[in-house]
């Protein structure tokens, strides 16, 4: 158990490998998933600047509207065409705005549906030993926040960074065109508006992912606690795990308190820089006005009205950094594992395995999971077809890993393993592992799907016939038939509504239904009572008939029955043959283990 | 929703501080424009310079007093918002510790868990947010129409018949709107439950080479997502525009008609500055304000969960006026108790009769879902009888005092669910305050010692979520530390031994013998051997005790348990590997 642990833990971090990406090349590599729709997204930018430019000349046209017409007590149809033209401007402003959000939507979606279609597509191809390291919580996290990041940076941030930077850019100029003396002074606290920004985005930033840290662990505590609240009540701990409760509330709103306490600074110097920039043009304005009279009221209304339109977007310019951060953590992220590639790979001139009669020979295999420790030796033994083959031994002696070499799960590290005379490395996978091996777990799963479509997990186009045959054979049918949809009864999450037997029978009826030559059975050590374990074992009993079947083997009553029993010990095979001859070596280890074991049942027990 | 302010009340002064500090910004927007106004008006024009100051001074003082209330206003509005999800946290937390077993029996954790994150959070974001934001707008809006009528009154009304259209049809656009996102939210589920699911399964999914199958599966669920967002997208995008644009075409109409006054010398062309800023800021309002009635739907649905759990019966609780039970003997007794789980159709227990003596042991034998469990589930009352009556030391259960009862029981479940703590705060689960010694002395007793002090940090080893994996039989093994930690008058061992492997078993039960005595114990056991020892043996059948006795005299009258003894003995369920290793039958590197 310890050992399994360590190992897990030194290839988890051998698998981290891929350095630290530069920034440019882990943008520029994030950049291509919009390749496919670059004209589209280049289209829509140009919607977003043609709407940045139509609004900022607004101000532009109210001015003249003031300055030209009113003030000047000028209402005739040039007036009206004036305004005409701004309702124009304005149709086609909103015109473009409708169409460049229903585009940007489908950029999004589209890129969206990339991103995971290819990273479910790569994970699905993954070799075992990546599910070993990688938890289902974390690969959880890359399909959902990861790639939802991903994706709102590359349409939606980087739609509202060119809609700000354009529409600052726009707006200076507008400004300059207009006033250049008063372009400056308008802008002066602008740097005290950025600096401030500056300094408390990434303050904030920082202090958001104490907040999620601490979340997360109130939501692990909850979780546990309502998974466990039987045993809370069973051991009246109601008031421990209520002010544990509490406590863990309460980190997480002090967090949060903290954050907000330096959010809130943000608002008032938005407000304070922008009063103090329309003061300063007022003071400025009023004093040429009454001086020189080349400016206006009209051109004071503008600048009012610029000055407000360039605050917003610089404030939330100041966040981009912080955006790019965050997308470029979960692109490394989502990067490593697309780069992550597959232990276990065709061969380019791989060929569909025939269906084979089931023989399977291992010549001198030798196997280590992480390339240092060995964990199988020089293995060498020929499983006849339609023989049952007992792997014993103790935890950690090789039985599992022998059995997921023969799925090729892993390869080996030396040595070859041929079924009907193939090395199985030159066939395909799917044509191994499809037709001619099937594999009953230990820990049966079953898929949230109707019943039907579990049996049939193997061989998806089976009929209900099958099916239904398939299901009698694993003593099952009796117990489907009776619930209320029968076999159209949709399994809750992992099966919870059926007990571990039944769900053991089940996953006997979807091998039955696989009907391959080769079996890969690993005996069930948990409890189920006697009646249930008496259909399993007849189950079994069906499904291994006319198959070689190896079986990690628990009970007794299977290994005695196996042509072939494989003593494994450390990694090597001490001693093999069947039950009788094993048992006949007076000081073998087979015979030594069947005698402690006859013992042990005699001293008091059944 | 009546309901849903209630969760305000406690904090009434904090709503009021609120409110009075949204009034006073949207006051002070008002005053910025007038000021602007009156710049233009009175020292622009008549070239009064000495005023200008004053006036500048107004306006720095007038923003550094909204920058003063922004600052108040956004602190103190999350501050609120946090208070609330605390008291409805607590509040959902404090009923979970008191819901019986038979809530959780049709609940999932997910689920759960989801009403008190996600629905919670769509709570906080509403009372503290988007009321407290609807109050500020609604407040904008007065204020801005109220100072446009007393500027201009016909200005005000060209301002006003676009500000209601906008309003009302925001409203009504964000009411289909919502429907499609709640679809949206289900599908996203679906999603997860899909990715989740073949993730979870990958053994099988690869050993039947079923990927292509899988990614089928998943591509089906995102495209239907896929397609969801768009429609919502489209649904609103294509209407939206109509309104968006009707802020600047009334900005425009009131330059018009302003513009036709001011030439006619009604109004003054400061006038006409300031009442545009005012009915910039007023449909910025509205339009928030139609924007923020979205998530009224969801928080009403959000809102709706939450009371439905809040509103759950607590139907087991220790009465007014409870029998003090002191120190128990641990005498039990069954009369006549039927059960019947509430979504089942027959009965689970049938009209048993039993007597346990203090002191004496009981195991229970029968087949999966004889019964058993539920049995022994009665005795510390986590649920009570549809008929009939439990009885400890002669007090029926219902009338004691439920945490006196079950403080004096000591349970190990089927699962030996563990926590995220350490292994020394697990054993100590149900006696916080026990000792150290005491923590070692219990699991010395239940095998677990050995393999603690093996681990790289003893008794101080973080275990669960966390820390590291333990196997089945080592779990098993602190659950039974736990309860024997307990020093409990009544033991219940519910299938405690299955995981662990036979030598450690056989350890197990010397030891578990050992601290039976002077303990009424009750046993679950599918392997007989467990249970042959016991004082009394009592076979389940669907729900009816259908033979009773000891050892001897069952295995003489030749019933079911004969039956199953030999069975056992010929199948000899002992299994082979677990005689090979030390430690358990861990045979599937866990993945």
């Amino acid at each position: 158990m310890l050992r399994g642990m360590t190992r897990r833990v030194r290839r988890t971090a051998e698998a981290d490998a891929p350095p630290p990406q530069p920034v440019l090349k882990t943008l520029r590599r994030l950049f291509r998933y919009l390749g496919p729709y670059k004209w589209r997204m280049a289209g829509t930018i140009g919607l977003y600047m043609l709407c940045v430019a139509i609004a900022q000349i607004y101000p532009f046209i109210d001015r003249l509207l003031i300055d030209q017409y009113i003030a000047a007590k000028r209402i005739d149809g040039e007036f009206y065409l004036v305004v005409l033209s701004a309702v124009i401007l304005h149709v086609i402003n909103y015109a473009a705005f409708g169409i460049r959000t229903l585009s940007i939507v489908r950029i999004s979606q589209r890129v969206l549906f990339d991103l995971r279609r290819q990273l479910f597509h790569h994970i699905q191809r993954l070799s075992f030993n990546f599910f070993e390291s990688w938890p289902v919580g974390k690969i959880m996290a890359r399909f959902q926040s990861d790639v939802t990041t991903l994706n709102d940076f590359l349409t939606n941030q980087v739609a509202s960074i060119f809609h700000d930077a354009v529409s600052a850019v726009v707006v200076i100029a507008f400004m300059l065109v207009i006033d250049a003396g008063l372009a400056v002074v308008a802008l002066f606290t602008l740097p005290a508006l950025v600096g401030a920004a500056m300094y408390l985005r990434p303050r904030m930033h920082a202090g958001w992912e104490a907040v999620r840290e601490y979340a997360t662990r109130f939501n692990i505590f909850l979780a546990e606690n309502i998974a466990g609240m039987r045993v809370i009540q069973a051991f009246v701990r109601q008031q421990v795990n209520f002010q544990q409760f509490i406590d863990a509330n309460h980190k997480v709103v002090e967090r949060w308190m903290r954050v907000i306490s330096l959010s809130a600074w943000l608002g008032p110097i938005v407000e304070m820089t922008r009063a103090f920039g329309l003061a300063a043009v007022l003071y400025v304005a009023a004093h040429q006005i009454g001086a020189t009279s080349t400016l206006t009221v009209g051109t004071l209304v503008a600048f009012a009205a610029y000055i407000n339109a360039l605050w917003g977007p610089i404030s939330t310019f100041t966040n981009s950094y912080i955006v790019l951060q965050a997308t470029l953590a979960s692109a490394e992220k989502v990067f490593e594992l697309l780069d992550t590639q597959p232990a276990v790979t065709d061969a380019p001139d791989a060929i569909a395995m025939p269906r084979v009669k089931g023989e399977i020979v291992f010549d001198h295999v030798w196997f280590s999971y992480d390339g240092s420790r060995v964990a199988l030796k020089d293995i060498n033994l020929r499983i006849a077809p339609g023989q049952l083959a007992a792997l014993v031994g103790q935890t950690g002696s090789g039985k599992t890993t022998i059995a997921s070499l023969i799925s090729r799960f892993y390869d080996v590290t030396q040595g070859r393993i041929l079924i009907d005379g193939l090395d199985i490395r030159s066939v395909t996978q799917e044509s191994l592992r499809r037709q001619q091996i099937a594999v009953v777990l230990q820990e049966p799963f079953i898929f949230t799907d109707t019943i039907a479509n579990n049996i049939r997990y193997g061989r998806p186009a089976a009929s209900m016939d099958e099916i239904i045959a398939a299901a009698k054979l694993a003593n099952c049918h009796e117990f489907i038939d009776k619930l209320p949809e029968g076999y159209n009864t949709l399994a809750h999450e992992r099966g919870a509504q059926f007990s571990v037997g039944q769900r053991q029978l089940i996953s006997i009826a979807r091998a039955i239904l696989a009907d391959t030559p080769i079996l890969i059975l690993d005996e069930a050590t948990s409890a189920v009572d006697t009646e249930t374990e008496q259909l399993i074992q007849q189950a079994l009993e069906r499904l291994m008939a006319g198959r070689t079947a190896i079986v990690i083997a628990h009970r007794l009553s299977t290994i005695r029955k196996a042509d072939q029993i494989i003593v494994l010990r450390e990694g090597q095979i001490v001693e093999i043959g069947n039950h009788q001859t094993l048992v006949s070596k007076a000081d073998g280890y087979y015979a030594r283990l069947v005698r402690a074991q006859v013992a042990g049942a005699h001293s008091g027990r059944t | 929703m009546k309901r849903l302010i209630g969760f305000l009340k406690p904090h009434r002064w904090l709503v009021i501080w609120l409110a009075f500090l949204t009034l006073g910004l949207a006051a002070l927007l008002t005053i910025g424009p007038i000021v602007t106004g009156a710049i233009v008006d009175e020292v622009i024009a008549p070239q009064r310079f000495d005023l200008l100051l004053p006036y500048l001074a107004l306006l720095l003082a007038v923003a550094a007093l909204r920058a003063l209330f922004q600052f108040f206003y956004s602190r103190d509005r999350e501050r609120l918002g946090q208070h609330v999800v605390t008291d409805i946290r607590t509040a959902l937390y404090r009923k979970l510790l008191a819901l019986p077993y038979s809530f959780y029996d049709n609940e999932q954790t997910g689920r759960l868990m989801s009403r008190i994150s996600s629905d919670v959070e769509s709570t906080r974001i509403f009372l503290a947010f988007i009321l407290i934001d609807s109050i500020n707008h609604v407040t904008t809006v007065v204020v801005m129409l109220v100072a446009l009528v007393r500027l201009n009154l016909l200005l005000a009304v060209v301002a006003i018949i676009p500000t209601i259209v906008s309003g009302v049809t925001l409203y009504l656009l964000y009411q289909r709107w919502h429907s499609i996102n709640r679809r949206i939210h289900e599908q996203n589920a679906v999603v997860s439950g899909v990715l989740q699911d073949s993730l979870a399964g990958i053994k099988v999914v690869k050993s039947f080479a079923q990927e292509q199958q899988e990614e089928d599966k998943y591509l089906r669920s995102v495209q239907a997502l896929q397609k969801l967002h768009i429609e919502a997208n489209d649904g609103w995008y294509t209407r939206y525009p109509f309104i968006g644009a009707i802020p600047r075409l009334m900005q425009l109409a009131l330059i018009v008609v302003g513009g036709i006054q001011v030439v006619d010398g009604v109004m003054s062309l400061g006038t006409l500055v300031a009442s545009i800023s005012f009915t910039g800021l007023m449909l910025a309002a509205v339009n928030a304000l139609g924007t923020q009635l979205t998530s009224l739907g969801q928080t009403a649905t959000a809102a709706v969960r939450i009371f439905e759990m809040l509103d759950e019966p607590v139907k087991i609780r220790t009465p007014d006026t409870p029998v003090r039970l002191g120190q128990i003997k641990g005498d039990i007794r069954f009369e006549n108790v039927n059960f019947k789980y509430a979504t089942a159709k027959a009965n689970t227990l049938k009209n048993i009769t039993l007597h346990v003596p203090a002191g004496t042991s009981l195991a229970l034998v029968g087949a999966t879902g004889a019964g058993k469990t539920t049995l022994a589930h009665l005795v510390g009352r986590f649920y009570d009888p549809t008929s009939g009556r439990v009885l400890i030391d002669g007090h029926d259960v219902r009338t004691v005092d439920l945490d006196e009862l079950r403080r004096q029981i000591g349970i190990v479940a089927q699962d030996s669910l563990l926590f995220s703590a350490t292994i020394a705060e697990n054993i100590a689960f149900g006696r916080p305050n026990a000792t150290r010694q005491d923590v070692e002395r219990a699991a010395h007793l239940a095998q677990a010692h050995e393999f603690i002090a093996q681990l790289p940090e003893g008794y101080d080893t973080l275990i669960g979520e966390r820390g590291v994996g333990l196997s089945g039989g080592q779990r098993q093994r602190i659950a039974i530390a736990r309860a024997i930690l307990l020093d409990p008058k009544i033991l219940i061992l519910d299938d405690s031994m299955s995981a662990v492997d036979a030598e450690t078993e056989r350890l197990l039960q010397a030891a578990i013998s050992e601290v039976m005595r002077g303990r009424t114990t009750i046993l679950i056991a599918h392997r007989l051997s467990t249970v042959e020892k016991a004082d009394h043996i009592v076979v389940l059948q669907e729900g009816e005790i259908v033979e009773q006795g000891t050892s001897e005299t069952l295995t003489r009258s030749g019933g079911y348990y004969r039956r199953v003894l030999e069975l056992q003995r010929m199948t000899s369920s002992e299994s082979m590997n677990a005689v090979l290793s030390q430690a358990p039958a861990l045979v599937v590197p866990d993945v």
